[in-house]
Parts: C-alpha cells; structure tokens; sequence
C-alpha cells in the first residue's frame, strides 16, 4: 500500500477507536448513575411540599417550587423523568438513606453535620440563604436576636435552623420551642399568634410576605449565619451525584441559578457568600 | 373566598372518599377473614405455642398507637429493604391492628359455644370444616357482629390517620384544601361528612342490633316503666 | 435501644413522655366526668337537649378524631379564637373520647334491673343517694372493663396530637429518626414506652376488679 493511504487508515481507525471509547465511556457513565437509580430511567426526588418557595403545593394540589425547578431541569439534562413523592420534611433525610429516593430537593441545608454524613451525598450549593428571625408585625418589641429571651420560638421539625439559632442564641434564653412538621405550618401558626417568632431561612417567609399568602408577619434583616442548601444524592448513587453536582457548577456560572431565584426569591444570589 | 378554586377541589374529595372506601373494604376482609380463622383454629382446643404467639401478636397491635404501627411500616420497611409506599404501609399496618381486634370479637363470640357442639357434630360423623361450616360459624356470626360492628367503624376513621404518610384520603386532601383556599371550616365539615356518611350504614345496623334488647332498666327513665 | 443511652434523646424522650400522661390523664378524667354528668342528666324524663345529647353522641363517635383535631387547630383562629395547641387537642380528645364513655356508661346504668330503683324507694332513698349509693357503683362494675379499654384507646389517641405541633411521644420519636435515621430503633423503642403505659391502665383494672370481687354475692 501507498505510505500515505496507510497513513490515513491508521488515522481513521485512532479517530474511530477514540470515539467509540469517548461514547462507550460516555454512555458507560450514563449506565453507572442510571444503574442505581430507585426506578428505571425515573429521578425518584423527595420533596416536602410544605417549605415554600422552594417546594409547595399550587391551588390545584400540584408541586411547585424553586426546588421543583431545579430538578427538573437536571431530570431533562440528564434525560430521566421525574417522580416527586411528598413527605414531611423530617422524614425526608431517613427516606433517603433508606433508598427510598434518589435524590431530595427541599431546600436542604448544607450544615457540617450533614456535610459529613456517610448517609448521602450533600451537594454543592444552589442557593445562599440565612437564618431569620420572623415575627407578626405588630410585635414591635422583636427587634432582633438580642430581643427574643423569654418568647416562644418555632422552627420545623427535622431542620437544622433551630440548632444554629439555640447556639447564637445565650444559654437559656428561648425556654419554649414547638416543631412543626413543615414552614407552612410554622409561619401559620406564627400568623395564630402561638409562637412569638419563627427561626427559619430569610427567603421563604419573604417569598410568602411578597405573595400575600401570609399576611402580618415581616421577616427581619439581621440573619445570624449565612446557608447555603442544595439538594443530596442517595449514597449509593455516586455517579448521580457527580453529575448533579457538575450541573450546579454550570449553572453557577451560567446564571440558570440566578434566573429561578429572581423568579422565586425575587432576590440575586452573592454566590462569594457561599463558602 | 373563591369559589372556583374551592369547587376545584371536589372531585379530588370525591376521588379520596372512594380510596378510603376501598382501603376499609380490603382491611375489613384482610383482618376478618384472618382473625376468624385463627379464632376457629383455637376453639376448643388446648392452648398451643402458636396461639400464645397469636395472642401476644393482638396485645401488642392493640396497645401501640395505630399511628406508630403506621410508622414502623412506612419509615421502618425501607430500612430492611422493603418499600411498602404509603398505600402499602396502611394496608398492612391496619389490617394487622384490624386482625388483632377481630381476633379478640371472635374469641368471645366463640366462648359462647358450647363445645359439646363439636362432639355432637363429630359424633354425627362431620368433619372439622363442615362443623364450623354448618355449626359453629352461624352461631358465632350474630354473637359477633356488635363487637365486630363497633371495630369496623373504627377502622374507617382510622384510615384518616394515613393522611400522616401523605396517602391521598379524605382529611390529607383536606389539609391541602384549607392550605390552598383558606376556608378550614367548609372543607372539614365536608371531610367529617364524608366520614359520617361513610360509617352510617355500619353505625345504622349497630343500633339495630341493639334495639331488640331495649326492655325494663334502671338506668333509663323511670326506669323503663311508661311514664 | 441505644437512643435511650444518649442523655439528649433521653430527656427528650422524658419530656415528652410527661407530655403524654399529662394529655391522657386529663382526657381519661375530663372525659368520664362528662360521660357521667351525661348520664345522670339522660335519666331525666323531662331532660329537654335529649336529642342534643343523642346527636353529640353519634356525632362525635362517627367523626375520626384527627378530623376533630384539625377544626380546632385550623378553625379556631379563623373565629378569632387563638388557643394554645395543648388546650385545643385537650378539647378535641375529650370531646371524642365523652361519647364513648358515655355509651358504655349508658350500658352500664341499663343494666342495673329497675327491681333496685324499686327497692331503693321502698327503703326511703331520695334521688340524689338512690343514684350515688345504689346505681353508680352497679353501673360501673359493668361499665369499667370497657372504660378501662377505652382508657388505653384515649392514650393511643393523644399520639395524634403529635400532627397538630404537640411535642409528645411519637413527636420525639419523629425528631429522633429525622436525626438518627434508624427508624426500627426508634419506633419500637416508643412502642415499648406506650405498651407499658398501657400495661399500667390494665394493672389498675386488675386491681379495680379484685376490689370488686369482696362485693360480690354469696362472698
């Protein structure tokens, strides 16, 4: 054969060796993360329903949400359907290291101790948020968190919010607290007047204040401690994880993230926050 | 208050009633069938390991809250490995209270029986079944169907408690409703309805039971003696 | 059974096990004195809310109780009424667990034979004692195996109260897994906590019923 066709041959089949490497590889990725999926080709998401704005349920019993949202947008990127199952939020987290789910998406907190849990995957984050304090808005005497000793304190059952408000707040301080098994209940019952102030994030009682859907109660400026939430991946999804996780890096970067938060929180993410 | 948005939501109602309807119909047949079957197998006979199980079985389903049982299954099942999802979970959680009150009706409505029955149909030369066929079952079924009667309503207004594990019944509708519309009062009078409606041919026939036995009492007025 | 080992979960568990007794004591006691207010006012011929009584009774006992629950948890604030979530689950157990009691008492008092109102009279008895002397004691003799088990029903009962933001015993329980995640742990280790208070409500049947056995004829 001429030196140049051998040339040529060799060069094709290197270019056909290598793609058919990159999409076996690929498609070999593909398989990992869809092997271990709960059911076949479906992101099987767990998901309150009851933490607005991230989820919730609409007028005709549908889910909605930032955190609805954002996973289906990383249902579609990875080319699975979407399967979200409603469950108190307490019960979310033990759903997900039982392999019932897949994945969780309820506006999670990313706290060290979830951070360093073995029981699932806590991705990167997708949204920067805070500890608040909310209050009825004629309670004039809650100015902040000097203010709060001796009232009751609400928070969500399940949720890490309470625990960062008790460490700011001095030993003794806040005696009563009541759990709620969602923050739709909690900022309710706040509206009720059965608990003085709600510990929660800053963006969902905002996003209900802005709606209308609670009314009388403000949510005030001084947060305590900067959080940021994601979602978390079953632990025996790696590869899902990886994925996911390279998504959010995308969207960072690509303002995806930053457009649903102007359209759920109205509000723009200072991603240097986020450490 | 809307009334678009609120009358949106019947047919889910509607929807949620049938399911509590179907759930209470297969509870009723799960733990009948399986209470009465162990009640016979127990009648007259002497106390076997088994039937120590059994029993031990009932108090225990008896004295946990329906709603920790509820629990044990739904939250408890995928840490073995078994997701029995929230229909599941109630089906079986209930049906396992439902048997061990079912168990313990049939027991006293069999204690009623004389057991020389048995030696009689055995000496007529009738077989075990055909004695609890033709006998035993027929007696023990009017003796029964108070207690049985008074259980099974409770099973239906137990489904409510399934509105915990988010199943789709009449009162987790209705919170969802009151969440929606704003309107508690409307949509709890009709979830409590709806229940109302659901149990009345159950309680109906209990106060037939029980109006036979109406005659002279201390406890009624004047004693039951006409005024 | 380890979660009883970490002191955190162990007072938690403590709290909220006082909880639970505080709310079923006060329901076992509000509702039988109900019942038997019910009762005596029944026994009255001329008694003009006897279809109130009737209707309250079917009611009550046709309604779940978590229903009842959620119209006062969700309701009241509606009318202006702000209660405390403990006093509003009190309200509601108690108003469901009265109508049972209620019905049992009413069968007990039916079966103390009218041969005793007659005897009572002939003895020169007024109402007042001719229903605390004679009647009460015979009506509860019948009636208490049923108000026993209603007792452990009312129990069980006050674990809903964990789904209307009550800090009891199945709310720890739920606290516990959310952060533990050993569901089977937790909840049988809560099963054994209430099977125990239950256990205690039939030790006291027990004793009530041998109490009971010296009254008995031909002792």
């Amino acid at each position: 054969m001429r030196p140049d066709r051998i040339l040529v041959a060799i060069a094709k089949a290197t270019t056909l060796t290598t793609l058919a490497a990159l999409l076996l590889g690929a498609a070999a990725q593909a398989q990992d993360f869809k092997a271990a999926l709960v059911a076949p080709d479906t992101l099987t998401i767990g998901t309150s329903g009851s933490a607005p704005p991230f989820s919730m349920t609409n007028a005709a019993g549908q889910l909605e949400g930032f955190d609805i949202d954002v996973m289906n947008k990383v249902a579609a990127a990875l080319g699975v359907k979407t399967k979200f199952t409603q469950l108190d939020f307490a019960g979310l987290l033990p759903g997900l290291a039982a392999g019932r789910f897949d994945v969780i998406a309820s506006g999670l907190a990313r706290t060290p101790e979830r951070l360093a849990s073995k029981d699932f995957f806590l991705l990167s984050p997708y949204i920067v948020n805070g500890v608040a304090i909310s209050r009825r808005v004629a309670d004039t005497g809650i100015t902040g968190w000097t203010t709060v000793c001796g009232k009751s304190m609400g928070s969500v059952r399940g949720g890490s919010f309470q625990k960062v408000a008790m460490e700011k707040l001095p030993a003794g301080c806040v005696t009563t607290t009541r759990e709620y098994p969602g923050a739709t209940e909690l900022f309710l019952d706040l509206a009720n007047r059965r608990i003085d102030f709600a510990a929660h994030d800053f963006l969902g009682p905002n996003y209900l204040i802005k709606t209308g859907k609670v009314s009388g109660i403000v949510v005030l400026d001084n947060v305590v401690s900067t959080v940021t939430q994601s979602v978390a991946v079953s632990a025996k999804n790696k590869p899902l994880a990886d994925r996911i996780d390279a998504l959010f890096a995308g969207w960072r970067g690509d303002g995806t993230l930053q457009g649903l938060a102007k359209q759920w929180f109205g509000a723009s993410i200072d991603w240097s926050k986020a450490n | 208050m809307d009334f678009e948005v609120a009358l949106a939501w019947l047919p889910r109602l509607a929807r949620a009633a049938a399911l509590t309807i179907g759930l209470a119909a297969a509870i009723f047949l799960i733990s009948g069938a399986v209470a009465m079957a162990v009640a016979l197998a127990g009648y007259g006979r002497k106390a076997s390991r088994s039937l120590y199980a059994f029993e031990s079985f009932s108090a225990f389903f008896r004295a946990i809250p329906e709603l920790v049982v509820l629990f044990l299954f739904y939250f408890g099942g995928p840490q073995v490995g078994i997701d029995f999802g929230p229909v599941g979970s109630t089906l079986i959680a209930f049906s396992l209270v439902g048997m061990a009150y079912d168990y313990q009706v049939f027991k006293g409505a069999l204690k009623a029986i004389p057991l020389g029955q048995m030696e009689a149909g055995r000496a007529l030369g009738l077989s075990t079944l055909q004695i609890y066929r033709a006998i035993v079952i027929p007696q023990m079924l009017p003796l029964a169907k108070r207690g049985w009667i008074t259980y099974a309503i409770a099973t239906v207004k137990r489904i409510s408690i399934a509105a915990a594990v988010s199943v789709s019944e009449i009162l987790y509708v209705t919170k969802q409703a009151i969440a929606a519309t704003n309107a508690p009062f409307g949509f709890l009078a009709l979830a409590v309805g709806l229940y109302i409606l659901i149990v009345s041919p159950l309680l109906i026939w209990n106060e037939v039971a029980i109006g036979r036995s109406a005659g002279r009492s201390a406890g009624r007025p004047n004693g039951g003696r006409p005024a | 059974m380890s979660i009883l080992l970490n002191p955190a979960y162990l007072a938690m568990i403590g709290r909220a096990l006082g909880m639970t007794l505080f709310i079923s004591g006060f329901v076992i006691l509000a509702s039988n004195l109900a019942a038997f207010g019910l009762c005596v006012y029944m026994r009255n011929p001329r008694a003009r809310l006897r279809p109130v009584v009737v209707a309250y009774s079917l009611f009550a006992r046709a309604s779940p109780v978590l229903a009842l629950l959620f119209v006062l948890y969700y309701g009241l604030p509606k009318l202006g009424i702000y209660l405390e979530p403990l006093t509003s689950a009190l309200i509601g157990l108690t108003f469901g667990s009265a109508a049972y009691n209620y019905e049992f008492l009413r069968a007990g008092f039916d079966a103390v034979p009218a041969s005793q109102l007659d005897a009572a009279k002939s003895l020169g008895l007024g109402r007042l004692a001719t229903v605390w002397k004679v009647l009460t004691p015979q009506a509860y003799r019948v009636a208490a195996p049923a108000l026993f088990s209603n007792a452990v029903q009312i129990v069980k009962g006050s674990s809903l109260a964990s789904l209307v933001a009550i800090d009891e015993l199945t709310a720890a329980s739920s606290t516990i897994l959310a952060e533990t995640y050993k569901a089977i742990e937790v909840l049988l280790t809560i099963s054994l906590i209430y099977g125990l208070v239950s256990m205690a409500i039939v030790g006291l049947q027990y004793l009530y019923e041998s109490r009971q056995a010296w009254s008995r004829p031909g002792r």
